[in-house]
């Protein structure tokens, strides 16, 4: 069942897992760690010099987890590593709370038949993930402290929406599959 | 966020600073965003919000670098990968927004653009601007 996420500060053993990681494609990264042990790790592309090195454990078949998505993880891994001012105008690092928040949003909704996100972050600390395809624009944005709220726009039809995330699962997820027919 | 009031009162509009300026805006490369719908790169909403701090977004007037004899790229020395974008001044007044001078000792033509950016003043910044220093893939 995806959606159920642990996000840890890696220890010295997991910095030698991302090593060895590292050599291996996105697939054979897939294919390896779900071998070696149950939840799936996905650990960052490197360890950075301004944030410990992070490893998301999903709990998940592998069946379930589409290239799309784990191509946004290790976006998000990047974003979760850059450090204060990386926006050359003082902006916060990506907040804990945001980066899991990230983690169980995309885990939850790019499933497969869902195309894949661009993911960037934002001045105090939030992510924002954002398709721009098939006529239709959608943002969705988590807050630093893991708020979510959401837009999204039509451009043939002039639809717009604009509101938090709870309450409104569904209506998001039909506007991910119009953006991904 | 800086309500209309506050902004004219701490950043108030410089009527100096004519509505067919051109401000520039540096965006991070974490701020490319690829969109299918125009086939093209373009800034992400999100490099449009104000400082963390709460502080103006800060842009640059191309009009001051130009008349110093600079080129608006000298606004991304040490900004290895950014890009700029540049916007009038006017347009952007019409978004309830202040455009105050700000120089700074580093850079004469610093100056701070004020006043509410919710998501649909930023997403409008998105489609009013142009690049003046794309994406090398873009």
């Amino acid at each position: 069942m995806p959606g159920l996420v642990d996000a840890v500060d890696a220890g010295p053993g997991v910095l030698a897992a991302s090593s060895v990681l590292g050599r291996l494609s996105a697939a054979e990264t897939v294919a390896a760690t779900y071998a070696l042990a149950d939840p799936l790790v996905r650990t960052t592309p490197q360890e950075s010099p301004w944030r410990p090195a992070r490893r998301i454990a999903i709990r998940a078949p592998r069946r379930d987890l589409p290239e799309e998505l784990l191509h946004a993880l290790e976006r998000a891994c990047e974003l979760q590593q850059l450090p204060r001012g990386w926006n050359s105008y003082g902006a916060d690092p990506v907040s804990d709370t945001a980066f899991r928040q990230t983690i169980e949003f995309l885990t939850a909704y790019v499933v497969r038949g869902i195309a894949g996100p661009v993911l960037v972050p934002t001045v105090r600390g939030g992510v924002q993930l954002e398709w721009h395809r098939r006529g239709v624009d959608i943002e969705i944005e988590v807050g630093p402290d893991g708020a979510v709220s959401w837009c999204a726009e039509d451009r043939h039809s002039g639809e717009e929406v604009e509101a938090g995330l709870a309450g409104h699962e569904a209506t998001v997820r039909t506007w991910l599959r119009r953006a991904s027919d | 966020m800086a309500s209309p009031e506050e902004c004219r009162r701490q950043f108030p509009d410089d009527p100096r600073i004519g509505d067919e300026v051109r401000l520039l805006r540096r965006i991070p490369p974490w701020h490319f965003v690829r969109d299918d719908n125009d086939g093209r790169f373009r800034p992400s909403s999100a490099a449009f919000e104000d400082d963390r701090d709460g502080d103006p977004m800060s842009v640059y007037r191309r009009d001051v670098i130009e008349d110093e004899g600079g080129e608006p790229g000298r606004v991304l020395a040490n900004h290895e990968g950014f890009g700029l974008v540049s916007i009038s001044a006017g347009p952007v007044r019409s978004r309830d927004q202040t455009v105050h001078a700000d120089p700074v000792p580093e850079e004469p033509s610093h100056a701070k653009v004020c006043g509410p950016k919710p998501r649909s003043t930023r997403r409008w910044f998105v489609r009013h601007t142009e690049w003046v220093v794309a994406p090398p893939y873009a």
